[in-house]
C-alpha cells in the first residue's frame, strides 16, 4: 500500500503531465475541428486531475462542470451549426509561420529560464485553512469575504455575455 | 473573516448595474418604450457621474476611500479617470441616438451592453487588487466585442470585431499569466502587499512584461494594435468615438498606477519597455495614417499615435509627467468625440460617407460643421490655442524635464508629420468641389455635443489653468 | 511531493502550445480552442502558486477565469455565428476586408 501511495504520488502524475500535453497537442494539429473538440475535453479532463493532485478538489470538480458540461458542448453545438466536416490543411512551413514559431520558442525558453532561476521553496505539507473535508470550504470563506465584490462582477460578466450574444442575433428594422 | 463594505463607494456600481437591468428588459416592452433607453442609460451614467462628484469626492482626502480593504478604492486620480469616462459615455450615448436610428437598427441591448463596459472600466479604475483588475479588463472587453460587431450584417462590423475578439482574448491569456507570476513570487493580489515584497527577481520581471502586454493591447500601442484600425472602421462610429478614448484612458491609467506605485523599484527596468513602446507607436501611428484613404482610418491610427504621446509621458516618471497626461487623456476626451461625432452624421442609411472624397465641399453646403471639424482637426495636429496643443506641451515639458530630451524630440517630429495628414481634412473639406450633392441629416442633439465639444476644445486651450490644476492634484494623490 | 517547477513548466508548454494553434490554425473555432488550452495553463500556474504558497487566493482567481472563460466562449461563438451566416465560412484567411 505505501509503495503504491508513493509510486502515485510520484510517477503517477507524470503521466499525467505527458499525456496532457500530448492530448494539447492534438487540439492545436489535428486537421480535423470534432477531432480537435474531443482533444480539447480529454486535455481539460486531464487538467482537472492534476488539480486533484494539488489538494484543489473544488476547482477540480468545477473544471470538469464548466469546461467539460459547459463550454465543450458549445463548441460542439457550434461545430454542428457551421456544419464543419472538411479537412483543413495546415500551414507548417511559410516564412510567417517560421518566424511566430520562432518568437514562440523564444517564449517558452525565457519562461523556463525565469521559472528555473527562481529558487522556489517547498511547499507546506497542508494548506492553511483546510480543517478537513478539503478545501472546499476555504476557497468558500475566501471567495464570499475578501472577494464578494469581483464575484458580483463575474456576475454582471454572465449576465452581459448572455444579452451580447443576443444582440447579435437582433433582427433588423422591428425598433 | 471580517470584511467591511462601504455602500457609498459601491454606489456607483450599484446605479450602473441598475442601468444595465433595465436597458435589457426594455429589450422586451413596447415600441414606445424602446425608444427611451438611451435615454435611461444616460439617466444612469450622469447619476453614477453625479455621486462619484458629489458624495465620493468629498470624502477623499490625502488618503484614498476605500471598501472592502482596496477591492474598491477612490482616490483624486481615479475620479479624475472615471470623470473623464463616464463624460466619453454620454457623449456616446448622445451620439449614437442618431445614428442608430438613421441605421435603422437601434435596440435597448446595445445600450446595456455600453453601460456593462462603463462598469467593467470603472471596477478597473477604482480598486488596488489584481483580482478586480482581471475582472474589470474584461467586463471591459467583452461587451465591446459585440457592439464593435453590433452591426452585425455588415461584413466589416463583424469582422472587426472578431478580430479584436481573437487578439483580445490573447492578450488577455498574457494578463492572467503576468498576474499569476506577480502572485508566485508575491504571495498576494493585493497592491499593498506586492509594494511590501516586491524585489527585481526574474519572475517579478516577466510578470511585469506580461501585464505590460496586455495593458498595452487595450490602449492600442504598437506592436499591439494590429486589431484598431479594423474594429475602429467597422463599428459603428458613436462605437469607435467610445472606443478610441474610454479604454485608452483606462489602459493608460491602469497601467501608471501599477507601475508608479506597484512597481517603483523596478523603474530602470520598466522604463525601457515604455520607451520602446512609445517610438515604435508614434511612428508608426503617424506613418500609417499618412496613406489612409478613409478619415475614419485615419483617426483609427490618429488615435494610435495619441497612445504612442501619453506612453512618452509615462517615461518621465514624475507628477508633472502624470499630470501631463490627466490634462492630455481629458483634452483628448473633447477632440475624439467631436471628431467621430462628426463622421457619425455623414450618414444617409445604411451607409457611412468617410473617405476623403466623400467629405469634399462639406465644409461650403454644411458651414457649421466644417468649422467643428476644422477645430478638432486643428486641435488634434497640436496648432496653438487648441486644447491639443496644450496637452502635447505639458507632456513634453514634463519629459525634457526628466532629460528625455530626445524622446520629446521623436514626439514633436511625429506631430509635425500629423500635422499633413490633419489638414488634408480641412483641405478636402473647403477646396474641393464634389461633384455628388448628398443631404445629411443635421440632428440637433448631435450637433449640440459638437457644439459643446469644440467651444471647450477651444476654451481649454485658450485658458488651461482650471483643468492643469485638477489634473496636477489628480496626479499627486494616486493611492 | 513533486517541485512546484514542474507544475510551472507544463504550464508554460501547455501555453506556448496555446499560442502555437492560434498562430497557425486559420479556423476560428480552433483558434478559440487553442485560447481555452491557454486559459487553462494560466489556471494551472494560479493552483500550483496556490498550493506552494499555502493561500487560497490563486484558486479564486481560477474560479474568476472560468468565469471569463465562459463569457469569451458565448460572446465568441455568437461571433462566428455572424461571420458564418454571412460569409459561409469560418477561415481566417477570408478576412481581407479591411487589410492594410
Amino acid at each position: 500500500m505505501e509503495a503504491l501511495v508513493s509510486f502515485f504520488s510520484n510517477y503517477m502524475l507524470y503521466i499525467l503531465m505527458g499525456v496532457t500535453i500530448l492530448t494539447a497537442v492534438g487540439v492545436v494539429y489535428s486537421k480535423n475541428a470534432v477531432h480537435s473538440v474531443v482533444a480539447l475535453l480529454l486535455t481539460m479532463i486531464l487538467v482537472a486531475g492534476i488539480y486533484l493532485m494539488l489538494d484543489a478538489e473544488f476547482i477540480a470538480a468545477v473544471q470538469l462542470l464548466v469546461y467539460a458540461g459547459g463550454i465543450i458542448v458549445l463548441f460542439v453545438f457550434m461545430l454542428l451549426l457551421v456544419a464543419l466536416h472538411k479537412d483543413e490543411a495546415l500551414r507548417l512551413f511559410n516564412t510567417y509561420t517560421l518566424i511566430s514559431l520562432g518568437l514562440v520558442a523564444f517564449l517558452v525558453i525565457m519562461l523556463a529560464v525565469v521559472f528555473f532561476g527562481t529558487p522556489f521553496g517547498p511547499a507546506p505539507a497542508t494548506v492553511t485553512n483546510i480543517v478537513k473535508g478539503g478545501s472546499t470550504e476555504a476557497v468558500a470563506g475566501t471567495l464570499y469575504s475578501a472577494y464578494i465584490l469581483p464575484f458580483e462582477i463575474a456576475s454582471i460578466l454572465l449576465l452581459v455575455a448572455m444579452v451580447g450574444a443576443i444582440v447579435l442575433t437582433k433582427e433588423r428594422g422591428k425598433s | 473573516m471580517n470584511v467591511t463594505v462601504n455602500m457609498t463607494a459601491l454606489m456607483p456600481l450599484i446605479i450602473l448595474f441598475a442601468g444595465i437591468s433595465l436597458t435589457a428588459l426594455m429589450g422586451t416592452m413596447k415600441d414606445s418604450v424602446k425608444r427611451l433607453a438611451g435615454l435611461v442609460a444616460s439617466i444612469s451614467v450622469v447619476f453614477a457621474f453625479w455621486w462619484v462628484m458629489e458624495r465620493i469626492l468629498p470624502a477623499i482626502g490625502t488618503a484614498a476611500m476605500e471598501s472592502q480593504s482596496g477591492m474598491l478604492t477612490y482616490s483624486y486620480y481615479s475620479v479624475f479617470l472615471s470623470g473623464i469616462v463616464l463624460i466619453t459615455a454620454v457623449a456616446a450615448f448622445a451620439l449614437s441616438e442618431h445614428y442608430l436610428l438613421e441605421e435603422d437598427f437601434s435596440h435597448p441591448e446595445f445600450y446595456a451592453i455600453l453601460l456593462a463596459s462603463i462598469t467593467g472600466m470603472m471596477v478597473m479604475l477604482n480598486t488596488s487588487n489584481f483580482v478586480n483588475i482581471f475582472i474589470g479588463l474584461e467586463l471591459l472587453s467583452i461587451p465591446l466585442y459585440a457592439s464593435v460587431a453590433y452591426l452585425r450584417y455588415k461584413p466589416e462590423s463583424v469582422e472587426g470585431g472578431l478580430k479584436y475578439f481573437i487578439l483580445g482574448a490573447i492578450a488577455s491569456g498574457f494578463l492572467a499569466y503576468g498576474i499569476a507570476m506577480i502572485y508566485g513570487a508575491s504571495g498576494s493580489l493585493d497592491f499593498i502587499t506586492i509594494v511590501k515584497t516586491v524585489k527585481t527577481d526574474s519572475l517579478f520581471r516577466l510578470g511585469l512584461l506580461f501585464i505590460l502586454m496586455g495593458l498595452a493591447f487595450k490602449a492600442a500601442a504598437v506592436p499591439f494594435h494590429m486589431w484598431a484600425p479594423d474594429a475602429y472602421e467597422g463599428a459603428a462610429t458613436p462605437v469607435t468615438a467610445f472606443m478610441s478614448i474610454a479604454p485608452k484612458a483606462v489602459a493608460i491609467g491602469v497601467l501608471i498606477r501599477i507601475l508608479y506605485s506597484v512597481f517603483p523599484q523596478m523603474v530602470d527596468y520598466w522604463r525601457e519597455a515604455v520607451l520602446v513602446l512609445s517610438i515604435l507607436t508614434v511612428i508608426v501611428g503617424n506613418f500609417a495614417a499618412i496613406v489612409q484613404q478613409s478619415v475614419k482610418r485615419m483617426l483609427a491610427y490618429s488615435s494610435i499615435s495619441h497612445a504612442g504621446y501619453l506612453l512618452m509621458g509615462i517615461v518621465a516618471y514624475s507628477v508633472e509627467g502624470v499630470s501631463g497626461i490627466l490634462f492630455y487623456l481629458a483634452g483628448y476626451m473633447l477632440i475624439n468625440t467631436g471628431a467621430f461625432g462628426v463622421l457619425s452624421l455623414l450618414k444617409i442609411g445604411d451607409d457611412d460617407f468617410v473617405s476623403y472624397d466623400d467629405i469634399r465641399g462639406i465644409g461650403y453646403r454644411y458651414p457649421l460643421l466644417g468649422i467643428f471639424m476644422s477645430v478638432f482637426m486643428f486641435s488634434l495636429a497640436g496648432i496653438p490655442a487648441t486644447v491639443g496643443f496644450m496637452g502635447k506641451f505639458y507632456v513634453f515639458k514634463a519629459l525634457i524635464h526628466a532629460n528625455y530630451m530626445s524622446l520629446a524630440l521623436v514626439g514633436i517630429g511625429g506631430s509635425l508629420v500629423s500635422v499633413y495628414y490633419y489638414l488634408r481634412v480641412v483641405v478636402h473639406m473647403y477646396m474641393k468641389e464634389n461633384p455628388e450633392e448628398r443631404k445629411f441629416n443635421l440632428n440637433f442633439l448631435s450637433m449640440t455635443v459638437l457644439a459643446i465639444c469644440s467651444v471647450l476644445v477651444i476654451a481649454a486651450g485658450l485658458f488651461p489653468a482650471k483643468i492643469a490644476d485638477i489634473a496636477n492634484v489628480a496626479a499627486r494623490f494616486m493611492n | 511531493m513533486v517541485p512546484l517547477i514542474d507544475y510551472l513548466i507544463l504550464s508554460a508548454v501547455l501555453f506556448t502550445i496555446g499560442i502555437i494553434g492560434i498562430l497557425i490554425r486559420r479556423n476560428i473555432i480552433t483558434i478559440f480552442m487553442s485560447i481555452e488550452i491557454m486559459l487553462n495553463s494560466v489556471n494551472l500556474a494560479f493552483v500550483a502558486f496556490s498550493r506552494f504558497l499555502g493561500n487560497m487566493d490563486g484558486q479564486i482567481v481560477v474560479f474568476f477565469i472560468f468565469a471569463v472563460a465562459a463569457a469569451e466562449a458565448a460572446v465568441g461563438l455568437a461571433l462566428v455565428v455572424a461571420w458564418f451566416k454571412l460569409k459561409e465560412s469560418i477561415q481566417v484567411d477570408d478576412m481581407k476586408l479591411l487589410k492594410g
